[in-house]
């Protein structure tokens, strides 16, 4: 065996002990420095997102079970007026609560009746579609008193659950009905 | 990854053969079956674990070596591997008779004489790599393992190439003539050399 032979021999011995050592920190889960400081930093990050939710978690969940006990969806019968709305055709899928279907048939490009814009507004507050009932709120004008007491009330709903502090809150107290102002105080009552 | 990309990719630079390594030594396709034909020879489970890396690291050295022919049978080829492997730890344990009790045919032949031996001249070499340093010892692992030059003058923070190079015929130098000065292990390559040599 002359010394280069010997030299080959040798390199696949070293290959194999390198496999080897490769294999055998792999299967130990050793890392690399900088992977296991990534690794701890994103396990910092998530256990301290995890501490700072938790809180807002049960907060969220307390707002929504106080909210439960003070909102339900209107029920809706038929318009006496002469003004014909698209809801009046769809008052079964309401009371069985097919939102979505009503949703569908309130996608019209002519302008919504007081009362389609109504019940729009609740579809929207139900489904828990927030960002979409603040733009349809702002893109209708309410007229009708009882639709602006209704409104204000499904306003004052949406910032609750949005999270306002009960200062905020306590501040647009005022704008509503004396009977929406009631179960204003009830909300206000379940914020700690 | 398929049979074919475990093939290319050991054969392949350092970073994807590791990746290879990696899953053909995780791979459930091949650990279990091999893991359950040594439990069922009668090793232990740590001991099975041990072989089943030895296995790993014998077949990406065929594979890389170019002595492994990739016929679609390789699940076949590594139990084979397997056979030899453990009838040679059984043999070093003095649990059972040697491997080449009977003669090998085909690929048997080259398996059986790359097993030979494997476990003594393993410890052997890890005790004369523990004479030559640790930085050279590293230096020499990540050569074997196809680093090239450039890459193992950064990870050693060597200034430059050519020194690199210089630094590796030293270490390598001092490997050899350590082993040269080992009897027993001599003897061994000695013998695995002439036993290759037969084969070819």
């Amino acid at each position: 065996m002359n010394p280069q032979e010997k030299e080959n021999i040798v390199e696949d011995l070293l290959y194999e002990a390198s496999a080897r050592k490769y294999l055998k920190e792999n299967k130990s889960g050793k890392k690399k420095p900088i992977v296991r400081y990534l690794m701890m930093a994103a396990a910092a990050i998530v256990l301290a997102l995890f501490i700072v939710k938790l809180p807002m978690g049960n907060a969220d969940t307390s707002r929504l079970a106080a909210l439960e006990e003070v909102y339900s969806f209107p029920v809706i019968s038929k318009s006496r007026s002469a003004q014909t709305a698209i809801v009046d055709q769809h008052i079964s899928e309401l009371n069985t609560g097919n939102y979505e279907f009503v949703l569908d048939k309130l996608a019209v490009e002519s302008p919504l009746s007081e009362k389609d814009a109504f019940v729009k507004a609740h579809i929207f507050f139900e489904q828990r579609k927030y960002k979409e009932l603040r733009s349809h709120l702002q893109s209708y004008v309410f007229k009708g008193q009882y639709y602006k007491d209704e409104i204000s009330w499904l306003t004052f709903l949406i910032n609750f659950q949005e999270g306002q502090t009960r200062e905020q809150l306590n501040s647009s107290i005022h704008t509503l009905t004396q009977q929406h102002q009631k179960k204003a105080k009830r909300l206000l009552d379940s914020i700690r | 990854m398929t049979d074919e990309e475990i093939i290319s990719q050991l054969k392949a630079n350092a970073h994807r053969h590791d990746k290879a390594l990696s899953f053909l030594f995780s791979s459930a396709k091949f650990k279990n079956p091999i893991i359950a034909f040594l439990r069922n020879k009668g090793v232990s489970r740590d001991e099975a674990d041990l072989l089943w890396t030895d296995i790993v690291v014998k077949f990406a050295l065929l594979v890389k070596s170019n002595k492994y022919e990739d016929k679609g049978k390789m699940l076949g080829y590594i139990k084979n591997l397997s056979n030899f492997m453990v009838l040679n730890f059984f043999r070093d344990k003095r649990k059972e008779p040697t491997a080449l009790s009977s003669t090998p045919v085909g690929d048997e032949y080259q398996i059986a004489y790359t097993t030979n031996d494997h476990f003594e001249i393993k410890s052997l070499l890890e005790s004369e790599l523990s004479k030559i340093g640790e930085s050279c010892k590293e230096l020499l692992l990540y050569w074997a393992h196809g680093y090239n030059m450039k890459e193992i003058m950064s990870k050693f923070n060597i200034v430059s190439e050519v020194a690199t190079r210089k630094r590796k015929h030293s270490c390598m130098k001092k490997l050899l003539g350590n082993i040269s000065n080992n009897e027993k292990m001599s003897q061994l390559l000695k013998e695995y050399y002439n036993e290759l040599k037969q084969q070819a």
